[in-house]
């Protein structure tokens, strides 16, 4: 305990953070507080316009400033083309990959029943409404290579399948510039039964 | 409760992620029935992806609470064909539902390993309802089937109903839950292979597993359904 109740509180609220215990909660504090006050405050400002103008995206679900997200509003994107992914992250590597130029759809999570996530709380209702007031040539199930996901993507697949809307799934196996030894078992057992013809 | 644990075989139940590296493991064990342990740093490893329901490893684990620390892990990857995904999570829950952690339930992993090696090979219906029989017995919940709640013999053309703890009462008329004493009988010794007995299977074993969920609805059960009502 230090002699400032007002640091100790802000070493409390620092260890929410992921990877933040109280050590390093303590040296992010004193150096805020010590050596960059100014970086302090713009963190603290930062922290309200985003708490208060950050919500959802009404039609991706992905977080935005506006009732529409940059890429669902944006006319370079191919709006016909629908990637489904579990997180915002996951929007992140894609568009950082910069090889998709669709829209998203961002689960925020997966099927997982042992965890009382359903449909509803997927927003997969919203997801099965667009479905059938817009036109979706294909959909990209990028849900992550679990148990869960693959769950996740055959629901997804059934709900385009009952509206005749193509559905691929991104391919899984050996990273770029892996070794094969070095691969664990099952996953090269996912890349052997998802191999592909050689051209 | 055993301080430590060494070689133990067991099989993923429900895995959640903890913190930012770790994992809490559900896992049933051969010796020590359901077990759950802290795996720690468990999502760095290179293997974690094999970390999933079903998967088969041999753990070792120490500590005197309820939530052990992992402290050796091995896994095994037998895959499994997707439609066997949701199944799976369905006796898992209802695994997870039914039983305690550390009661030993001697012989129910051995019935959940040729659970795993029949997914894919048989049947999936005759597959689910043999095991779920199997764990209704393990736990001693399983009312006789063959005899009625007064021990006597079941007449074969005489129409009984199933009280799921007391067990079979004839009754005068035939109702909308009552099977006539030979089906009963079949559903006794397991002859799955009949449509009428695989019905009444599922209609009598999910009213014995629902009267001791107590209230308690299976989300995976529920996931299934809606899945395969839009299949057909």
């Amino acid at each position: 305990m230090s002699s400032s109740p007002s640091l100790d509180a802000l070493i409390d609220a620092l260890t929410c953070l992921p990877g933040v215990g109280r050590k390093s909660a303590q040296r992010m504090a004193l150096y805020l507080i010590e050596r960059n006050r100014e970086g302090a405050r713009r963190i603290s400002e930062c922290l309200d316009t985003a708490l208060e103008r950050v919500g959802q995206c009404e039609r991706c679900r992905n977080f935005s400033d506006q009732p529409q997200c940059s890429i669902c509003a944006s006319s370079k994107r191919n709006q016909r083309l629908l990637c489904v992914v579990e997180t915002p992250a996951d929007v992140l590597a894609i568009e950082s990959a910069g090889s998709f130029d669709g829209r998203y759809f961002v689960l925020m999570g997966r099927l997982s029943p042992l965890d009382g996530i359903g449909p509803e709380q997927l927003g997969l209702d919203r997801l099965s409404e667009q479905l059938e007031q817009e036109t979706v040539d294909e959909i990209i199930l990028a849900t992550n290579p679990t148990m869960e996901g693959e769950i996740t993507a055959r629901y997804i697949a059934d709900l385009a399948a009952a509206r005749g809307i193509a559905t691929s799934r991104i391919a899984h196996g050996v990273p770029l510039g892996g070794e094969l030894e070095f691969v664990d078992s099952g996953t090269l057992s996912q890349a052997f039964s998802g191999r592909q013809t050689f051209k | 409760m055993t301080a430590r644990v060494d070689d133990q075989p067991a099989f993923i139940l429900h895995r959640r992620d903890y913190s930012n590296s770790s994992l809490i493991l559900e896992l049933l064990t051969a010796d020590h029935g359901r077990v759950g342990v802290l795996a720690k740093g468990a999502r760095r490893r290179k293997d974690v992806g094999s970390f999933q329901p079903g998967c088969r490893l041999s753990v070792g684990w120490r500590g005197q609470g309820e939530l052990k620390t992992l402290s050796a892990i091995e896994s095994r990857h037998i895959p499994l064909p997707p439609d066997c995904y949701l199944p799976l999570f369905y006796v898992n829950e209802l695994l997870i539902a039914l039983t305690v952690r550390f009661d030993p339930l001697p012989g129910l992993f051995a019935h959940y390993q040729h659970l795993l090696l029949s997914f894919g090979r048989d049947d999936l219906q005759t597959a689910l309802r043999g095991f779920e029989i199997e764990l209704l017995e393990v736990l001693g919940l399983m009312p006789v089937l063959d005899r009625d709640r007064a021990g006597a013999e079941l007449a074969p053309q005489a129409d009984y109903v199933l009280d799921p703890a007391g067990g079979l009462s004839r009754c005068a008329e035939p109702r909308p839950d009552s099977a006539p004493g030979r089906l009963w009988c079949s559903l006794a010794a397991r002859h799955f292979e009949v449509p009428e007995v695989r019905d009444l299977a599922r209609r009598a074993l999910r009213q014995i597993i629902d009267s001791n969920l107590a209230g308690r609805e299976l989300q995976s059960r529920s996931l299934f359904l809606q899945l395969t009502r839009r299949d057909r």
